[in-house]
């Protein structure tokens, strides 16, 4: 089983201690959150020696796909970008978040919206698989979301060249059913984020694991019978390398004993 | 006077937490914690409107101007792309690190560290220059200093090209004479970094949380550095605390 790390856990200067993380756990880098020079050198040491995986999280800040006034021409080049480090450093998967912070559909339907929402994802997705890169949808937790459990389902059966990634602390924020999510997508996921947090309608904490009320049994349950061994990449807030360890150790425990 | 906000306490994405800093105040941010599109649109986001000035913190993670087996190619290629974002959102100034810590690689001597980081450094003013940005060069915290601080006024203050920001919080560290350095340096320097801590870490505490005399500070400072900018580098917020802060700066001046 493939257990990564977010960048999460590191931002800014902190980035250069992450090269404490143990080699058998991979790192997931947050795109946006530094430039080149610092990716550079970070991942000459972060990434060498580290047969475990390397992903990325693509950029999200600023670009709105279901917003009208999105400027999609930057958000191509910016994923790009995105592309080009995938390649250079053969990413496991690109993650997109379909869409931005949102009370609602501005002046126009929810229909009209998705629909939008889902053509830019096309072009992403279509822009992904001739960059050689394997860009997965995350499902999201704003006020208002584009894509609820069902339509975010039905993305997958519309887009074919992109596939999921599901947040769990995100799934438990929105009250999605999980066991039916992962029944629903089954090998259309390809990975997961593992988070927590206080649960539906609370802030999007990313707590450790067991430091909110996520029922990680029901899940890792759901996971061995419909998605057994995708990548779970912990992506954590405020926390050291030690309790990340610890943490991944006791997800490898539980992987075992919810089969 | 300006005074301007570190981003300090606010990396990441919590960056756009600073929008709500009275716009009086200045933002200074470090650009190498994010990518070309991401600075362009959180530097426009929070500076509409802002009477207060942009001041952008040079990149130095993972570099070392004294060590020669820094690869200085990679940071001129960083340093213009930081020098173009300076230019296009007119920053007040761009800081710049000399040095990290002293290099450890077999046979190095100090004389050659002092005189690669004073060459080095020399390379990026007279790039920031072509730009059009005030390019100004940092004291450092570490505890064994490549520079200390008759070697930093001597060897950077003897370029007068070179202008300076004088962290306050790094100089007690060290121990520095922060009225010699200043009487030393003078209008040549340009900004600080406000800042304070007990001598023990580079804690970067708000004025008053720590044992500096800020009132002697300040008298040295209207004596000497009369236009200085106050870049108030501190770890933790929130906000609200700043400003209250601020105030109490203020109060100094």
């Amino acid at each position: 089983m493939d257990i990564v790390v977010s960048t999460s856990a590191y931002l800014a200067f902190n980035i250069v201690d992450m090269d404490k993380l143990p080699r058998d756990l991979g790192v997931e880098a947050l795109i946006e959150n530094a430039n080149d020079n610092v990716w550079y050198q970070a991942f000459k040491i972060l990434l060498k020696d580290r047969p475990s995986s390397f992903t990325i999280h693509g950029p999200f800040l600023y670009m709105n796909l279901a917003a009208k006034d999105c400027e999609f021409d930057r958000v191509i080049e910016n994923y790009k970008w995105t592309f080009e480090y995938s390649n250079r450093y053969n990413a496991k998967h690109v993650v997109l978040h379909p869409q931005g912070y949102m009370l609602g559909p501005d002046n126009e339907t929810a229909e009209s919206c998705r629909a939008r929402c889902l053509d830019r994802i096309n072009t992403l997705g279509d822009l992904a698989v001739a960059n050689n890169a394997n860009l997965l949808v995350e499902n999201l937790c704003y006020p208002w979301l584009v894509f609820e459990q069902e339509e975010y389902v039905d993305l997958f059966r519309q887009i074919p060249t992109v596939h999921s990634l599901i947040d769990v602390g995100h799934s438990l924020i929105k009250e999605w059913d999980v066991p039916k999510l992962l029944k629903d997508l089954g090998p259309r996921i390809d990975a997961y984020h593992i988070d927590d947090n206080m649960g539906p309608g609370t802030p999007d904490s990313h707590f450790k694991l067991g430091q909110g009320v996520l029922d990680y049994r029901e899940f890792f349950t759901a996971y061995n019978k419909y998605t057994p061994d995708k990548r779970l990449v912990i992506e954590y807030l405020n926390v050291s390398t030690n309790e990340i360890v610890e943490s991944a150790n006791w997800i490898k425990q539980l992987v075992q004993e919810c089969k | 006077m300006d005074i301007i906000i570190s981003q300090l306490p606010y990396m990441g994405w919590s960056v756009e937490q600073m929008a709500s800093l009275p716009k009086e105040y200045g933002i200074e941010i470090f650009i190498e914690c994010g990518s070309d599109y991401f600075w362009k649109n959180v530097i426009k986001m929070l500076m509409q409107d802002r009477t207060g000035r942009l001041s952008i913190h040079g990149p130095f993670i993972q570099m070392n101007l004294a060590d020669k087996t820094c690869d200085f190619e990679a940071v001129k290629e960083t340093y213009r792309w930081t020098f173009d974002i300076c230019s296009q959102f007119q920053a007040a100034h761009c800081v710049c690190h000399p040095h990290a810590e002293i290099p450890s690689f077999p046979g190095y001597r100090m004389k050659d560290g002092q005189k690669l980081a004073l060459e080095r450094t020399l390379i990026l003013n007279r790039m920031a220059k072509e730009a059009g940005v005030q390019m100004l060069v940092e004291n450092m915290p570490y505890i064994n200093l490549v520079f200390e601080q008759d070697d930093f006024v001597g060897i950077f203050g003897g370029a007068p090209e070179l202008e300076f920001l004088i962290d306050v919080g790094h100089a007690m560290l060290n121990k520095w004479d922060i009225p010699q350095v200043q009487a030393q340096l003078g209008q040549r320097i340009r900004a600080y970094h406000i800042h304070e801590n007990y001598g023990d870490f580079d804690a970067h505490l708000k004025v008053g949380e720590g044992p500096l005399d800020w009132k002697k500070f300040f008298t040295d400072y209207k004596l000497h550095t009369p236009d200085a900018r106050l870049v108030l580098e501190y770890a933790a917020g929130p906000l609200d605390a700043i400003e209250e802060n601020i105030s109490l700066v203020k109060s100094y001046l």
